[in-house]
């Protein structure tokens, strides 16, 4: 017996996980609700009905918010992937001049808050004619993302196999070519867990967004609600219906892929 | 991170690798291609607004043109009895959410990994949920289910203490900053319980079998081999930790709209109502040269405190 399994444990955790969960179970629930019930003061309705959803998903602006979100929180993953990548690759298999101070400073902005940063970033991206644009949001995402993503690249390239990179170098491969047909699909744990990291970081993200999107069909998911609060004051059940529809896709693609993404932070990457 | 990389002694130095790609493949300078980019966006995002911040404080701006003023704006946000309340804030949402965060972060982790007999999966993703939940979301949800009128808590509230008055909790300018501290640390805690998660899974088998065989107790275990060995995550999770408190906003904005009268007002959010709802944009850098100096300064000792390592996904980082 190496572990003390005990049917205890199993108890106060799920008694603590049902408090943990009331907010997602009341919110569910009162996006179950009937315009009756919506006010009445109780964690739970008896009478559920789909009938907010109905409504709710005949929103024509909703997919809008969505195909938003969604460009947005792709591009940034694929452009803090690509940038990360390669940086990492360039530190851990080449020698960088100065790379002992270069480093760190790339790490710097892991330790700066993004209010401390705010104004200049609205006012560049105003010179720049970014503000409103998917890029105004997509730029200052991935570098915020860049840091973490040179971390974990890094930690997964640096226990890399030396031979494998010789092989390919003996074949001819050039640099560039080792690191994408050769070092990067060897990563994908990493590539994982950054790309996990970063989507969910840039699909919630809200400050920035509040800042650069103005125009109402550029709008992200997170904006939405408050577009909405206005239009649903009588109906917080429709209101709460939208909120469950904003929740699903990310506890969805979480779900899937959480097994993977710890494996990913154990650091399972190619070690020699 | 195999065994050999989690202790200090089991560390690979580079130096004796065989580094054939070291300057010997292509020209030096190459190897900056590759991180042209990197610096560009650090430059743009980080680097710049940095110096931005410190000459945009020296001025006042209006519609008429920038004035400069020097070290006044400084001047006066040392007079400025809101920006001391954010500070201040700001200090106690470092701590509160940290002290919360670790002790059940840790307890969650280890209940998990160690106890549980099934469901491991389940119950990760669980805790978990809340970090990948909207913040907008979450405000609304809290907001609804603390309401004085139709609250959920309030239907409880009315079963289990009838004829006792329902507290204002966000409204109350005593309680909105330690409630909101407490919803930012539902939504926060399963981040420190998964990378405890993901730390546990690293302590060998062999380790757990010799402590007990040596007659450990539970408490035993965890004080004096879990607890060490979970180091290089202890600094992860206190430096990430103190950035997420300090840079916190939405859910100030979305739940107590920094109020009421400022009561919630941290220095993250007074630079977006300085700059933004106000347009003092010189004060509000000066607010933002407050929040830096303050994050470095607090990383830096936390830093300086760990012995200067931490770890994220198997990389170890050193300063």
């Amino acid at each position: 017996m190496t572990r003390r399994r005990s049917w205890w444990a199993f108890v106060v955790l799920v008694v603590g996980a049902a408090v943990w969960l009331v907010p997602v179970i009341y919110m569910v629930n009162i996006a179950l609700r009937t315009q009756e019930d919506a006010f009445v003061p109780s964690l739970l309705t008896l009478h559920p009905t789909w009938e907010n959803f109905r409504v709710v998903l005949g929103q024509p602006s909703l997919p809008r918010y969505f195909f938003n979100s969604l460009v947005i929180a792709t591009g940034t993953t694929v452009f803090t992937i690509a940038i990360g990548a390669s940086a990492a690759y360039a530190f851990a298999r080449m020698h960088v001049p100065g790379g002992r101070a270069l480093f760190p400073l790339l790490l710097f902005q892991l330790f700066v808050p993004i209010a401390a940063l705010l104004i200049p970033i609205a006012q560049l991206l105003k010179f720049l004619g970014l503000v409103n644009t998917y890029w105004g949001l997509i730029g200052p995402e991935t570098a915020i993302g860049v840091p973490f993503a040179l971390i974990v690249f890094r930690g997964a390239m640096d226990g890399f196999p030396d031979e494998l990179e010789e092989a390919a170098r003996i074949d001819g491969c050039t640099r560039f070519a080792i690191l994408i047909r050769i070092v990067f699909p060897l990563v994908s744990p990493a590539t994982l867990v950054v790309a996990i990291n970063q989507f969910l970081y840039s699909w919630n993200e809200f400050f920035l967004a509040l800042i650069i999107l103005t125009r109402a069909g550029l709008k992200t998911l997170p904006l939405a609600p408050l577009v909405y609060q206005g239009d649903f004051v009588s109906n917080v059940g429709e209101l709460f219906a939208i909120l469950t529809l904003i929740t699903i896709p990310a506890v969805v693609m979480y779900a899937l892929l959480q097994r993977r993404f710890v494996e990913g932070l154990q650091g399972g990457g190619i070690k020699e | 991170m195999s065994q050999a990389r989690l202790g200090e002694e089991g560390r690979r130095s580079p130096a004796p690798r065989a580094r054939w790609n070291r300057g010997r493949f292509g020209p030096p300078w190459e190897a900056f291609w590759y991180i042209v980019p990197a610096l560009v966006v650090l430059s743009a995002f980080t680097l710049y607004p940095v110096f931005g911040n410190l000459w945009l404080s020296f001025y006042r701006y209006t519609f008429a043109g920038a004035t400069f003023l020097g070290l006044a704006q400084y001047g006066a946000l040392s007079r400025d009895p809101v920006f001391w309340l954010s500070l201040g804030n700001s200090l106690f949402w470092v701590v509160g959410t940290l002290v919360a965060q670790f002790a059940i972060g840790y307890v969650l982790a280890v209940l998990i990994e160690d106890h549980l007999p099934v469901g491991v999966q389940v119950f990760r993703t669980l805790f978990f949920l809340p970090m990948v939940i909207t913040p907008t979301v979450i405000a609304l949800v809290f907001n609804a289910l603390l309401s004085p009128d139709y609250g959920g808590v309030y239907g409880v509230w009315l079963h289990v203490l009838p004829g006792v008055p329902f507290p204002t909790i966000f409204g109350n300018p005593n309680v909105a900053t330690p409630a909101v501290i407490a919803v930012s640390v539902w939504q926060s805690t399963g981040f420190f319980m998964l990378l405890y998660v993901a730390g546990l899974s690293q302590i060998p088998q062999e380790t757990r079998e010799a402590a007990y065989l040596d007659g450990a107790t539970t408490w035993g275990l965890n004080r004096y081999v879990y607890i060490p060995m979970l180091r290089p995550t202890h600094v992860t999770l206190l430096l990430l930790g103190t950035i997420q408190a300090l840079q916190q906003f939405a859910l100030i904005y979305l739940i107590t709209d920094m109020g009421p009268a400022n009561a919630t007002q941290i220095l993250g959010t007074y630079v977006f109502h300085q700059g933004f709802i106000l347009n003092n944009l010189g004060y509000a850098a000066a607010v933002s040269i407050v929040l830096f100096v303050l994050s470095l300064v607090l990383v830096l000792v936390e830093l300086k405190l760990a012995g200067g390592r931490f770890t994220i996904g198997g990389a170890r980082v050193e300063s």
